[in-house]
């Protein structure tokens, strides 16, 4: 009877356990583009149901992925880039995050000698992936150095391409300066969403006013330091009942003691 | 579990909160309120900072990754409490977790105080009615309070957002000691880091 009662709260226990955390991101490096002198590599985030990432964008929570790569001496790796454009996430009214479900797919290149590669190279990929909870998780990858990238890793580096924000064309967003607002106006255009790279100044208004359903934002820009050039970020709207999305850049205007 | 806020800061929060995040930001008048800790034993605010004590309010989730690193894997925040202990400097750690969600809930709490060994007190605050006062964003979400009720800090606890590794600016340490040097807070406010609030 015992052994019963142990075997149906086992049955039990697996019913209602949550997902193993070593199960909510699986990862996976691949060469997405060879050259002589350079690779560039695709790193993709599976993430089991519920659980999301962060990116580089202006978050209350959470840290974007990190790749540390084990690189022969002369070979020097850039940044993880074409982060595509993020989910804006509300939680309480009060803490405004920027996040990636399902899959987050990104690249990164890497320069060398235009010499022999190594058969492979090591990676050290990190992150903190969330649901109801964040749980910290680290993998090491091996990465195949072939010498052409395989068919599906230049298809996994096109479809990062593909939903990489690009520049908005100039003159399609009007935006000017007042004090310390930045207008933010696309004519003809509803439901305005901003999403401000990290390393800008504050936006103290962010959580009300990054988002609008009209065809302008006004946002409020403060702790301006001498570090700060400009704010950039991905700007969503809708225009004509198409979805545009685009990255762009906005100026810091002059200064005189660090607030425009 | 006692909560008591003034409703002329509630009435403010609100209004702010129509035109903008209600953050707490250095500066503004703390509200104050009352809260019971882990055994049941009541604090109030007001009553500390009658007193003439700097406090220091820690939002706190015993199972964030963030919070561990300062609790498990270092002891950043009681060996700053204890520095500062005798210098009328009183540490309130805060849980605005509701009931159900990760770190939340009295006897989570109780074990987490032993287990991390903390001297001061660990306020329920379920509701999270405090925890939205404030404008508490994450775990560790740190604010600094004078004795005349002004927040003088607002942010992190240090300067690195990592979850493994401590900085090598501690903003908390910083903002007491030019507190009880009697300057002004150089940096009176920082970007906090760290898991949510689990409201």
């Amino acid at each position: 009877m015992t052994g019963m009662y142990t075997f149906l709260i086992l049955i039990i226990f697996i019913l209602i356990a949550p997902p193993l955390t070593m199960a909510a991101v699986t990862v996976s490096g691949q060469v997405g583009q060879a050259a002589p002198d350079s690779l560039t590599l695709v790193w993709t985030f599976e993430l089991a149901p519920g659980w999301h990432l962060y990116g580089p964008h202006r978050n209350d929570t959470g840290l974007p992925p990190q790749v540390e790569l084990d690189l022969p001496d002369g070979w020097h790796a850039g940044p993880i880039g074409d982060w595509p454009l993020p989910r804006r996430h509300v939680v309480a009214d009060l803490i405004l995050d920027h996040i990636y479900e399902d899959r987050l797919a990104l690249s990164q290149t890497i320069h060398h000698p235009a010499e022999a590669r190594p058969a492979s190279i090591q990676a050290r990929v990190s992150w903190l992936v969330c649901n109801e909870i964040c749980v910290p998780g680290d993998t090491t990858l091996t990465v195949q150095l072939p010498r052409s990238a395989s068919p599906e890793g230049a298809t996994a580096l096109a479809q990062v391409h593909r939903f990489s924000p690009q520049p908005l064309p100039d003159g399609l967003v009007d935006w000017n300066w007042s004090g310390s607002r930045l207008n933010i106006a696309v004519p003809g255009a509803r439901d305005l969403l901003f999403i401000p790279m990290a390393d800008g100044p504050t936006i103290s208004n962010l959580l009300v006013g990054g988002q609008a359903q009209s065809s302008s934002l006004t946002l409020w820009v403060d702790n301006v330091t001498d570090n700060h050039k400009n704010i950039s970020g991905y700007l969503l709207f809708f225009h004509n009942n198409t979805e545009i999305s685009g990255s762009i850049t906005f100026t810091l205007p002059q200064t005189t003691g660090g607030t425009p | 579990m006692t909560v008591r806020i003034t409703t002329a800061a509630v009435a403010l929060l609100a209004l702010l909160a129509g035109v903008a995040s209600a953050r707490l930001a250095p500066g503004a008048q703390a509200p104050v309120f009352t809260l019971d800790d882990t055994d049941g034993q009541a604090h109030s605010l007001a009553s500390y900072l009658e007193q003439g004590q700097i406090v220091v309010l820690e939002w706190f989730n015993p199972d964030c990754p963030f919070v561990k690193k300062h609790h498990q894997s270092h002891q950043t925040m009681a060996d700053l409490q204890q520095k500062y202990a005798d210098q009328g400097v009183t540490w309130l750690a805060i849980n605005s977790g509701a009931e159900g969600k990760q770190g939340a809930g009295v006897e989570r709490n109780q074990r987490a105080r032993k287990e991390y060994g903390l001297a001061y007190p660990i306020l329920m605050d379920a509701t999270g009615a405090v925890g939205k006062m404030y404008g508490a964003t994450n775990t560790p979400h740190m604010f600094i309070i004078t004795p005349d009720g002004v927040v003088a800090y607002a942010g992190a606890i240090d300067n690195d957002p990592s979850v493994a590794a401590v900085g090598d600016e501690n903003h908390v340490a910083a903002a007491l000691g030019d507190l009880l040097a009697g300057r002004a807070v150089k940096t009176a406010a920082t970007k906090a880091y760290g898991c949510s609030v689990k409201y």
